[in-house]
């Protein structure tokens, strides 16, 4: 019995596409569903603007789509978007100069959502203060759930880079929000 | 241990990054170190954080339907493969809330309440149709004896005022014209005449000046008459005025009334009695079928559920909508409508193995059939026209449904504008769950007709 659509892996999904049309479309839409929340994270708190970051992710996904229709081999699916992510991030850092924009940031309202929520303002607005490569590296780890190996490979640098950007992150972050994050420690 | 070594411990052990042979001395650490203790906490606290980040997850709907648009795909159906894994899992626990409502094609959302307005529309139709028919036949059936006795009495009395009238004019010894105002109220009927100079060839101003009038002799071709038909006051909305050349289409009316909303109309020749025409009234007179174009939009949302917490959406041409609709009585109308409008949206679902509630507050387009009812009956005040409108359609995130009831008046024959109250619902899904959001308010809109 041919296996379910959901159980192909990345690799399987990312041929799938270079075949018919039912198939390739089947295929993307597998792999946007189990990739398109971390690329659009990864967008979004890199560039900061939502319009803008919503522009990088729609290109991601084409561009993606279209590779994929070239001869490649591909073993890291999410590190192969996030590159493409990346390279087109940093285009449009490039063209216009980064805005801050918590416009339409609405949180979950669980328990404890609103502590939470104050703490994820205070730490988007962190990273918009670090240096792009520290954000970059966090965004990457925190977000995109990526191994340090992985932010090696995405990110062109080598481990002992990625570790210190990653830490230093860490520590700015904790820098900034030490008076709140000291209360909510208690 | 300097706390830089033990730091980077931390964090590598925090990322799953760390060696086995090196977390013993880090938990040593750790039991000892108060600071150290504290930095895991607030480590922790922003990993927390950062996975409840569910704005930056969400990629926007707009942009999932752009990617798929400019591929030509068509956006995964939830119950599909492949939208099976919205809320599959992500490595490291981070979260997974692609906000992919359910729905492949417009189609697939539209068939059925296509379907369901096409077919209310038609046993509307069919049963508004059938009953007035019916209801007509009925009513002339029920009341044939009591119509043949006023049309006897009706006739006597016709032939004694003809003659009369008749006689008037074979015995007149000057030439004169005739204006005749004819008022039919049953049994009444009521003649006056006015006489002119024989010498004068000017019509009277209000006949239609393009007639040759020949005053010499007063025969029946050169005699004018004017008539206003006056139906009986309690049947209502209902009047002819009628100018013609004596003689020829002249006639006179009976109004039987058989109900408080009917009643049986018979025009007479004037001069002979002869019965010419027998009609019911109401008459079905042809109605000038026609097309009609409204913009409309929400005036005011007066409440929703859920209700907003949100600042509302300031898209541009946000809650208008043009609707276009053809006439196929002077009661009912069919069409269609497109427009965009704010929807304050509430879900929830399952995020990294906790339970998540997001709210929206979305400009979605929308489209559907529609239909409007009329009732000529329940007019008032000189025009004010009640209505009411069923909708049911599409909406870019999941079928819509709608409801109006409201008042139209005539600005004149081209323009009306109409203004009421609206209850829409919008069914949504998330997650393979489905939500709803329903919502009143006071529409307006400006009805162009052609």
């Amino acid at each position: 019995m041919a296996k379910g659509i959901s159980h192909h892996t990345d690799a399987e999904l990312f041929y799938q596409m270079k075949e018919e049309k039912a198939i390739a479309e089947q295929a993307f839409g597998e792999l946007y569903a189990r990739h398109s929340p971390r690329v659009f994270a990864y967008c979004r708190r890199i560039l900061g603007d939502r319009d803008r970051a919503q522009d990088a992710f729609q290109d991601t996904f084409i561009k993606f789509y279209q590779s994929a229709q070239q001869e490649r081999i591909m073993t890291n699916v999410p590190a192969f978007l996030l590159r493409i992510a990346r390279n087109l991030c940093l285009n449009a850092q490039r063209t216009k100069h980064q805005t801050v924009q918590f416009e339409d940031f609405h949180a979950s309202m669980n328990d404890e959502s609103a502590e939470k929520a104050e703490l994820l303002k205070l730490i988007t607005t962190a990273l918009e203060l670090l240096p792009e490569d520290y954000r970059e590296a966090f965004v990457l780890r925190e977000y995109d759930g990526l191994s340090y190996q992985e932010i090696c490979e995405v990110t062109n640098s080598s481990m002992a880079t990625v570790k210190i950007r990653l830490f230093r992150a860490k520590q700015k972050i904790r820098e900034i929000l030490a008076p709140y994050l000291a209360d909510l420690a208690k | 241990m300097n706390s830089h070594n033990t730091s980077n411990l931390l964090h590598a052990f925090l990322d799953g990054e760390l060696e086995q042979s090196h977390e013993q001395p880090l938990f040593n650490e750790l039991a000892s170190n108060g600071d150290l203790r504290n930095e895991l906490r607030e480590l922790l606290a922003m990993r927390s954080a950062v996975q409840q980040d569910i704005e930056a997850f969400t990629p926007p709907l707009a942009a999932t339907s752009n990617v798929f648009s400019s591929l030509g795909f068509a956006l995964p159906m939830a119950s599909t493969g492949a939208s099976s894994v919205i809320g599959g899992a992500m490595s490291s626990g981070a979260v997974n809330a692609t906000a992919l409502v359910a729905g492949a094609s417009w189609w697939s959302k539209l068939w059925l309440p296509s379907v369901t307005a096409l077919v209310g529309a038609g046993i509307t139709f069919w049963l508004l149709h059938w009953g007035y028919s019916s209801n007509l036949t009925t009513m002339a059936t029920a009341h044939a004896a009591e119509i043949q006795k006023i049309r006897s009495e009706a006739a006597l009395k016709l032939t004694s005022q003809t003659n009369s009238f008749r006689n008037q004019l074979q015995t007149a010894s000057e030439p004169k014209i005739i204006t005749k105002i004819e008022k039919v109220y049953y049994p009444k009927i009521e003649y006056r005449y006015s006489d002119r100079n024989a010498s004068s060839n000017v019509p009277p101003s209000d006949v239609n000046s393009n007639t040759t009038v020949n005053t010499t002799i007063p025969t029946e071709k050169n005699s004018l008459i004017m008539s206003t038909r006056e139906m009986l006051p309690m049947l209502g909305q209902y009047s002819m005025y009628e100018k013609s050349i004596y003689g020829k289409q002249s006639s006179m009316y009976f109004a039987s009334p058989i109900s408080q909303d009917n009643a049986l109309i018979e025009s007479h020749d004037a001069m002979t009695g002869e019965i010419l025409e027998r009609e019911f009234f109401p008459v079905d007179e042809p109605y000038y079928q026609h097309w009609s174009a409204k913009l409309g939009g929400v005036a005011a949302t007066l409440a929703s559920t859920p209700t907003p917490s949100l600042a509302s959406p300031s898209a541009t041409f946000n809650d208008l909508s043009l609707q276009l609709m053809y006439s196929l009585s002077e009661e009912l109308s069919v069409g269609g409508i497109i427009g965009r409008e704010s929807f304050p949206l509430s879900y929830n679902g399952m995020i990294a193995g906790s339970k998540i509630e997001r709210e929206q507050y979305s400009s979605v387009f929308w489209g559907s059939i529609t239909a409007q009812y009329q009732p000529h009956a329940l007019s008032f005040f000189g025009g004010v026209q009640p209505y009411i409108g069923l909708f049911g359609g599409g909406s870019e995130i999941g079928m819509i449904y709608r409801g109006q009831v409201g008042v139209q008046y005539p600005l004149s024959s081209r323009f009306s504008i109409s203004a009421g109250y609206d209850i829409s619902g919008l069914f949504y899904s998330f997650q393979n769950q489905g939500f709803t959001t329903v919502k009143a308010g006071v529409n307006t809109g400006v009805i162009f007709h052609f």
